[in-house]
């Protein structure tokens, strides 16, 4: 199965301008923030991303509620259980980083998020024999 | 909860694909409902109903379980 030229139009037309403004404020803060002065305004521009990822989510739920019931409760298991895991990761690093002296960056937190995601997602997904790429038929217009 | 959907549909000579249209779903949601996998939701049951013109309780069993 592949992903059609009309899914793809559906797609981009859904999430493509908060995608890519979450990718230029990523972008922008990564570049700019390490070359600012400590203060507030190197705080704003790290912060950068935080509205994009914000309207990232909304315009992924607005699509998620339009789509099959199947999907749906697909992504509600895969969320949910990829929360609850990555949840139980995380505190436990916490822990480790707090009392186990191993030092653990903070970013290894949103790593962890997406691969617990990532493997939920399969995983359910494998449950439902739903697939990865779907084609024109098999989401409803 | 088993259901008659399989029967239903290849007794109309209709594909997956073919009914999954006809209800507005996906197909793998009609494949995931035949195989007892997924119970549809109350509207698309309804929906399936009205399709066979059916009752739901006709096509659905609830006391069965899907093996």
């Amino acid at each position: 199965m592949r992903i059609s030229h009309r899914q793809w139009t559906r797609y981009l037309a859904d999430v493509g301008l908060p995608m890519l403004a979450y990718l230029l404020s990523v972008l922008g803060s990564a570049l700019f923030a390490q070359r600012m002065p400590p203060g507030p305004w190197r705080m704003l521009v790290a912060a950068l991303p935080v509205p994009a990822i914000a309207w990232l989510a909304y315009a992924e739920w607005k699509r998620l509620r339009r789509r099959d019931e199947l999907r749906q409760r697909i992504e509600l298991e895969a969320m949910t259980i990829g929360f609850g895991v990555s949840f139980a990761v995380v505190v436990a690093l916490v822990f480790l980083d707090l009392h186990g002296g191993v030092n653990i960056p903070l970013h290894v937190a949103a790593f962890v998020m997406a691969a617990c995601w990532i493997g939920a997602q399969i995983w359910v997904r494998a449950r439902y024999r739903y697939g990865w790429l779907q084609s024109d038929r098999d989401e409803p217009s | 909860m088993i259901n008659r959907v399989r029967e239903l549909r290849t007794a109309r000579d209709w594909s997956q694909g073919e009914l999954a249209e006809r209800l507005g779903v996906s197909r793998q949601t009609v494949n995931a409902i035949e195989t007892g996998k997924y119970d549809p939701s109350l509207p698309l049951a309804f929906a399936i109903a009205r399709l066979f013109a059916m009752t739901i309780e006709s096509i659905f069993d609830p006391d069965a379980r899907a093996s």
